[in-house]
């Protein structure tokens, strides 16, 4: 389980990197190493594993801090560990509403950082199951014909298929039909199931037609 | 350097004090003489006046109320010794000398403690500008050392982990163990460093090489010059330069200088920070160090005054880290000049005299390195 995960390491600092690395080889994590942030966006890096990045606050070009900041821009979304030299308090939380896993000083306990590292590594396998899930759905959702989409719309928000005729103006056979569609393409068990990829899906924000 | 100005002007004193004490008890016995033997109505010792103002150089407070008392008492004493002719304008005679007496002897006490209060304002100010640029150093010291105590803490983890596997893993262990020595050590040189920066010793002068003063400087403010992005180059003396020289009172020198050089730098666009440092011989036996910047420069009006105490345009400046390389600099027999760029920025020269001898085996080895 752990050969799929990755942990990122960047450092300027090529001492912390050998050590980090060794610690981590010794709980049986994977690890890759930069030397600059710049290194690290210039390497390969695959979406798909479970991976959080372990970050200098302080290097020379690029601060972590800063990058942190551009991940998005750079469509990067992993869980960020900082680790600094002399971080004070209103640089720790800024780095956590900015959304950090966690914030350490160095030197630092290893079960600190293992146990952001575990957290951070969990955050991310969630972020890649939702994001897988949400394409899954996409995808199902995708199959369904307008008319099938549009009993969806009105049974996830509870109406009653009598209700639903009306609306749309068709027999109630037919919403039926369509209902039990939807309910197969969207490989939904049951009405809640369908609800929450709904939810998912934000359809609820979606226009009705 | 403070200690052993000290020692040197104590030893000073005694010799100006005895000279000093000798010419206050001639001029008393003349006065006294001279009052003691003139009419009653002649206010000779009004003079007295002349001992009080020659012992304000000399004395310090309880010396000049001594010495005043004793004024006082001879005045009083050749007020009864002379002969009477007019014993009422004797009276005031010697009651306006007495006044002036008490009055000089106030003003007298009222400057020194002035002059007393400026000079411990002076020791402060120094102290806290050694401070402070020795502050700025260690901020990025800090840094330094936390390093290397961080990977030796997570190495010292690994270490540990490997060894209580289910099977123990003795060789990555090892590994790790090594990269635990081989950081505390790193870090132990950088406290060695700094200690050697903190000492506030007399002048131990010794021989070294001034390029190992500059590499050190250039070292413990590389965090420094890489978190501001400056472009710093070193066209450094393919030879030692040796100089005879107090190793932390010339790292004061290059560090001030570096300091300074930044700090003037930062101001600019970050494409024009540039610090170039030269180190060479200068023809008659004498070392150079050239530090020049791409930052703000000195005014041609200003240049008259940047190695004034108290003079600074910086904000939040002592006006004192000029004036303290300057003294270092005159007190190694050396000089130092700064002058405005053509094209912008400062540039100041530091120039040394050249020292025969060979270099100690700790600057062999600081050259291997």
């Amino acid at each position: 389980m752990n050969e799929q995960k990755l942990v990122y390491i960047i450092d300027d600092e090529a001492g912390i990197r050998e050590a980090l690395e060794d610690l981590l080889a010794s709980v049986n994590l994977k690890t890759q190493t930069f030397g600059s942030v710049e290194e690290f966006l210039a390497a390969d890096r695959n979406a798909s594993t479970p991976s959080c990045l372990v970050l200098d606050v302080r290097m020379p070009g690029q601060s972590g801090m800063d990058f942190h900041d551009q991940m998005r821009e750079f469509g990067i979304d992993i869980p960020v560990i900082f680790i600094t030299g002399h971080g004070d308090i209103p640089m720790s939380v800024t780095a956590m509403k900015r959304g950090a896993v966690d914030f350490l000083p160095k030197p630092f306990r290893d079960q600190d950082l293992l146990e952001a590292i575990n957290r951070g590594l969990t955050l991310s396998a969630k972020q890649i199951e939702l994001k897988s899930s949400l394409i899954r759905l996409r995808k199902l959702y995708s199959l369904l014909n307008v008319g099938e989409k549009a009993v969806m719309g009105y049974v996830v928000r509870g109406f009653l298929n009598k209700q639903i005729a009306a609306e749309l103006n068709v027999s109630e056979i037919t919403v039926k039909v369509r209902r039990s569609n939807v309910m197969q393409k969207m490989k939904a068990k049951s009405l809640a199931d369908l609800v929450k990829i709904a939810e998912v899906l934000d359809l609820g924000n979606a226009p009705t037609f | 350097m403070a200690i052993a100005t000290r020692t040197f002007r104590t030893r000073n004193l005694t010799k100006k004090a005895f000279a000093l004490r000798c010419l206050l008890l001639i001029v008393i016995i003349a006065i006294f003489i001279f009052d003691t033997l003139s009419k009653l109505e002649i206010a000779a010792a009004v003079f007295y006046i002349v001992v009080i103002l020659i012992g304000s150089r000399g004395f310090s407070r309880s010396g000049i109320v001594a010495l005043s008392s004793i004024c006082f008492a001879l005045t009083v004493i050749s007020f009864f010794a002379t002969k009477t002719d007019d014993l009422q304008t004797g009276l005031a005679n010697t009651l306006i000398a007495l006044m002036a007496l008490a009055l000089t002897t106030y003003i007298v006490i009222w400057a020194k403690t002035a002059e007393q209060n400026a000079i411990s304002a002076i020791e402060r100010l120094n102290r806290v500008a050694r401070i402070q640029s020795l502050g700025e150093l260690i901020a990025s010291i800090g840094h330094e050392i936390n390093q290397p105590l961080a990977a030796a803490t997570v190495s010292a983890d690994a270490c540990r982990n490997w060894l209580y596997r289910d099977r123990p893993d003795i060789e990555r262990a090892k590994a790790a163990l090594e990269r635990v020595t081989r950081e505390t050590s790193r870090a132990a040189a950088v406290i060695e460093r700094i200690r050697s920066l903190s000492k506030n010793e007399a002048p131990n002068k010794e021989l070294f090489d001034l390029n190992t003063i500059v590499a050190e400087t250039l070292e413990l403010s590389a965090q420094q010059i890489d978190a501001i992005g400056i472009h710093l180059e070193w066209d450094r003396a393919d030879h030692p330069l040796i100089i005879e020289a107090d190793h932390v009172q010339m790292m004061q020198v290059t560090s001030n200088l570096i300091l300074n050089a930044i700090a003037a730098v930062k101001t600019q666009e970050p494409t024009n920070r540039f610090i170039s440092v030269t180190t060479r011989r200068d023809g008659n036996h004498k070392v150079c160090l050239i530090i020049t910047d791409t930052g703000c420069g000195i005014a041609e009006n200003d240049l008259a005054h940047i190695f004034d105490a108290f003079w600074t345009k910086r904000e939040g400046g002592t006006g004192l880290g000029l004036t303290l390389v300057r003294a270092i600099v005159e007190a190694h027999k050396g000089i130092i000049e700064a002058r405005h760029n053509p094209h912008g920025g400062a540039s100041f020269k530091v120039l040394l005299p050249e020292a025969h001898q060979k270099p100690t085996n700790a600057d062999k080895e600081a050259k291997n390195e």
